[in-house]
């Protein structure tokens, strides 16, 4: 065995041998650095067959990721378009509900400062005294002169209709949109079975188009639909509440109708006066004489007492009202524009992860 | 300074290196029949070094065990059983490393190997140096080829789980395992038959490890951590290496057959 001999260093003749490893060295580096531009020269361009329906295109690797923004931006492009289009859509609805509902805040002062309604008041507050009804007459009767007259739930009903069939008809019209965009990127890019070379890559976009195309509009109905009593139709209960701050709505009913019980003492005491005047003879007659005056009186010092009432009160309970629809047609747009808007952007982010993942395999061949 | 012998070994290492790289650049085009002899020649070079190795082990069993002037001396030498058997292993070996070098995608990993190529002939001859005069004459080959063959493996190792780091990889965040695999198999496109399921084999253990990269290594937090992750993930790489490294000692063993230096 010969003894290790490289401990000598180099001869003059082995210099220019060291520079010319050193130069083939750089030289291998250099194209290293170019690795992909050199493998680029050799080798082609990695084919993608893309299957849409029932046809097959073929597109180059480096073109198939523009599928993929085209649709990202259709998809982005969609949502705000359709948000747009939900704030529209309950802008004008509530703008023409609640001006309805406006309208009919003078029918229900009128029934306020009535009689009949000031009598069924007091005896409503009087059953429940006696603990036989749960104290929301009054609330009832706004219910039903403001809000049911104006067909309150059933117009919301109609929006959430509205609403689910504005993104259902978006959904189709975006899907159609969609396609039409991705055919136009394609044309003239159909595959020929048999002249063709085999691509790399197979990607199929039909697995996408349920996802984009949306789903059943009842789907999005129930999705739609708000929790609360002021979406859902309970519209009095909200709107007392907004009147008597943070009573329950049997208080604030309570109150409404405990206010008629302060003109009570002044009316009985003027009525049992008026009855011994009118009627000063004695007798039978003259005691059905007494009641018939007395009860007139009783009902004509009811009468001025309320006209009174209303004459200092209505214009503010009236002002008041209105505060308080207005104040609710301003959450409930918040409501359920909130609500819509997250049901939308889910909606939305579920389409963008199968655009995603469809796309993952270009993205992998992209990254090798 | 370096001398004769390292400027020699490490032409022929630079030969092989740039061999591999224009394997690299040129294989996934390449039809059956091409790819061949290619795999051929590449079985052959790295036989020859195993093939050496297992000559020098023989010769030391025989002076160890057998008794000079014996019949046996003839008989056990090694023949063509011994060819055979590293043909065959240089074979299996050219194969894995066919297929590191064409999944080898990464610009810094073929640098390092470039950058790897002087330290290694370095390397072979600081061990031959230290250990001459220690060793006996028929253990030293054995002992620099294995001790090269481990130190090198200590460096490229690392280096290459290092460089994975900062490499670009499919994002499999959202795919479950299954997907990914799927996925990575059907991006493989090579010309030759051969080839492909080899490719689609090695892109599947490199679909798992990413996976499992991406799903896990996040939770470790400490870059010490995701290190570590990296090189148990990174080992089933380790076996590509070793035939790299097979390839490169078996260069060394020709070139140092044509020196003349043992």
């Amino acid at each position: 065995m010969i003894a290790p001999s490289d401990s000598a260093g180099p001869t003059r003749r082995q210099i220019p041998a060291l520079l010319g490893l050193l130069v083939v060295g750089l030289v291998l580096w250099l194209a290293m650095d170019q690795r992909e531009t050199l493998q680029g020269l050799w080798l082609a361009e990695p084919r993608v067959a893309v299957a849409l329906g029932d046809r097959e295109y073929e597109l180059g690797a480096s073109e198939a990721p523009d599928l993929e923004q085209l649709s990202r931006d259709h998809l982005h492009g969609s949502e705000e378009r359709l948000r747009q289009e939900l704030e529209g859509l309950v802008a004008t609805e509530l703008d023409a509900l609640f001006s309805d509902l406006h309208e009919r805040v003078p029918h229900f002062a009128d029934w306020y400062y009535s009689l009949g309604g000031e009598y069924a008041r007091l005896s409503f507050w009087a059953l429940d005294q006696a603990g036989i009804t749960d104290g929301g007459y009054v609330i009832d009767r706004m219910q039903a002169l403001i809000f049911d007259q104006a067909d309150y739930a059933e117009r919301l009903a109609r929006l959430h209709r509205a609403g689910a069939l504005s993104i259902e008809t978006r959904q189709k019209q975006a899907r159609n949109e969609w396609l039409d965009h991705l055919l136009e990127r394609l044309d003239g890019r159909e595959r020929q079975p048999v002249t063709g070379r085999e691509p790399e890559l197979r990607l199929s976009l039909d697995g996408m188009l349920p996802a984009v195309g949306g789903g059943p509009g009842s789907d999005f109905e129930t999705r739609l639909a708000v929790s609360g009593a002021a979406a859902s139709g309970a519209g009095a209960a909200t709107t007392a509440w907004r009147l008597f701050g943070r009573r329950t709505a049997t208080a604030a009913s309570s109150r409404l109708a405990v206010r008629g019980t302060t003109r009570g003492a002044a009316r009985a005491g003027t009525s049992a006066g008026a009855g011994a005047v009118l009627c000063a003879p004695g007798g039978p007659a003259a005691f059905a004489c007494g009641l018939v005056a007395g009860g007139a009186v009783w009902l004509a010092t009811d009468w001025g007492l309320l006209q009174l009432d209303a004459l200092r009160n209505r214009e503010a309970m009236e002002d008041a009202l209105h505060e308080a629809i207005a104040t609710q047609r301003q959450d409930l747009e918040e409501q359920l524009l909130r609500h819509w808007l997250d049901v939308v952007e889910q909606h939305y982010q579920g389409m963008q992860r199968e655009v995603e993942r469809t796309f993952i395999p270009i993205r992998a061949l992209s990254a090798g | 300074m370096p001398g004769p012998v390292f400027l020699v070994r490490l032409a022929f290492l630079l030969a092989g290196l740039a061999a591999l790289f224009a394997l690299h650049l040129l294989a996934l085009g390449l039809a059956d029949g091409a790819l061949i002899p290619v795999w051929l020649l590449l079985a052959g070079v790295i036989g020859f070094g195993l093939l050496g190795q297992a000559c020098a082990r023989r010769r030391m069993f025989l002076a160890a065990h057998v008794v000079p002037g014996s019949s046996l001396q003839r008989i056990l030498r090694g023949g063509a059983l011994m060819v055979l058997m590293n043909a065959l292993k240089g074979l299996a070996f050219a194969a894995l490393l066919i297929l590191f070098v064409v999944r080898q995608e990464q610009t810094l990993g073929w640098q390092l190997l470039l950058l790897h190529l002087p330290v290694a002939v370095l390397l072979t001859i600081a061990l031959r140096r230290l250990l001459y005069g220690h060793l006996a004459d028929l253990f030293l080959p054995i002992a620099v080829w294995r001790l090269g063959l481990i130190g090198n493996m200590v460096l490229l190792l690392p280096a290459f789980a290092l460089a994975a780091l900062h490499g670009t990889y499919p994002d499999f965040a959202d795919l479950p395992l299954v997907a990914a695999i799927s996925v990575e198999i059907q991006r493989q496109a090579a010309e030759s038959a051969l080839l492909l399921p080899g490719l689609q084999l090695v892109a599947a253990v490199d679909a798992v490890a990413w996976w499992l990269a991406q799903q896990w290594l996040p939770v470790a937090g400490l870059p010490l951590l995701q290190l570590a992750g990296w090189l148990l993930l990174f080992g089933v790489n380790g076996l590509f290496l070793w035939s790299y490294l097979l390839y490169l000692a078996g260069l060394v063993s020709i070139a140092t057959r044509l020196l003349g230096e043992e």
